[in-house]
């Protein structure tokens, strides 16, 4: 159980670091990039800063949940979180909590990852328009 | 005793005067939004970046509520209009705060100077709406005015924890005050009478 715990700590750890990488990418893409843009999309890239934010806040909960903080492992921030990759990383850690059993964890988690999927399908209708 | 309506038919502002306001406010929440996004990366306090990250989003939408307003006032939607330089001068000012160590003088910027004067102005704008014929400008102010006043005392709350020591209360009043002079002189979001169309 330990040795799950310990798992799922260092999971949370990596996905707070590259969540909070992404939030300051999107909003420097709010502030930078779509100045010239269309409005509809600035309005969906702010929500996308809102959602974020809420994952990290999300994040530092269950990190104090299983014993951890932010900070308690060296990260590199070079692999930038994609959306994709962060599918995976909640869908594996999601797993880890229920075998913890811990379903408050694993609920907390699959609100971030249906945020995340709706994200892919928001991108993949810009990607197609 | 039978009811009755005991609202008048007395207004203030124009058709035109309203759109014209509501390009200006606009222009402040998009400004706000973008400049508050681009701080989220230069602010190292993580309950600073977080909050910046959740006012992102109220700011757009404010920004998208008063731009879809615009073609129900004659006007094009979603468009953004500064009163004047000076006005653009006072945003850009308060934007280039950008050091890492800077954190105070951007919630200042923020919180006790752009928007307490936004708050201001809604509130007295919607003093001035005529609740006849102006309840859809009426709804948009009263949840402005809500939302702005909610801001205003989160971004308190964490500059009292931030500037908790004399040397940086004087830093937090003196760049209020050096943007209040900016702010004053463009003669705030709705500009000077001189700048009216």
């Amino acid at each position: 159980m330990q040795e799950l715990l310990g798992l799922l700590r260092n999971g949370l750890h990596s996905l707070l670091v590259n969540t909070i990488q992404t939030l300051e990418e999107t909003g420097r893409t709010v502030c930078d990039v779509t100045n010239t843009g269309h409005w509809e999309c600035t309005l969906d890239l702010a929500r996308q800063v809102w959602d974020t934010s809420r994952h990290v806040e999300i994040l530092l909960k269950l990190l104090e949940r299983v014993e951890g903080y932010s900070g308690a492992y060296p990260e590199t921030t070079a692999e930038t979180a994609s959306a994709g990759l962060a599918d995976d990383t909640l869908a594996q850690l999601i797993e880890l909590a229920q075998k913890t059993g811990d379903a408050d964890i694993e609920r907390a988690l699959d609100f971030v990852l249906a945020d995340t999927n709706a994200r892919v399908r928001k991108d993949q209708a810009y990607a197609v328009a | 005793m039978p009811l009755h309506d005991r609202r008048t038919m007395e207004g203030v502002y124009s058709v035109a005067q309203t759109a014209q306001m509501m390009r200006q406010y606009r222009y402040a929440e998009e400004q706000m939004m973008r400049i508050m996004a681009g701080w989220i990366a230069l602010t190292p306090e993580l309950v600073v970046k977080l909050e910046f990250g959740r006012q992102v989003w109220d700011c757009a939408q404010h920004a998208d509520i008063l731009g879809k307003r615009l073609p129900e006032l004659r006007a094009r939607a979603q468009v953004s209009e500064p009163p004047n330089a000076t006005f653009v001068t006072f945003m850009q000012r308060l934007a280039n705060r950008e050091q890492p160590e800077e954190t105070i003088e951007r919630l200042v910027g923020v919180f006790r100077v752009l928007k307490p004067h936004l708050l201001s102005v809604y509130t007295q704008h919607l003093s001035a709406c005529n609740p006849v014929y102006e309840p859809p400008t009426i709804r948009i102010l009263e949840r402005l005015v809500r939302e702005t006043q909610e801001h205003i005392l989160k971004g308190q709350i964490l500059l009292e924890d931030i500037a908790c020591t004399v040397p940086t209360r004087e830093r937090a009043v003196l760049w209020q005050l050096e943007l209040e002079k900016l702010l004053v002189a463009a003669g705030g979001v709705l500009g000077r009478v001189e700048d009216a169309p």
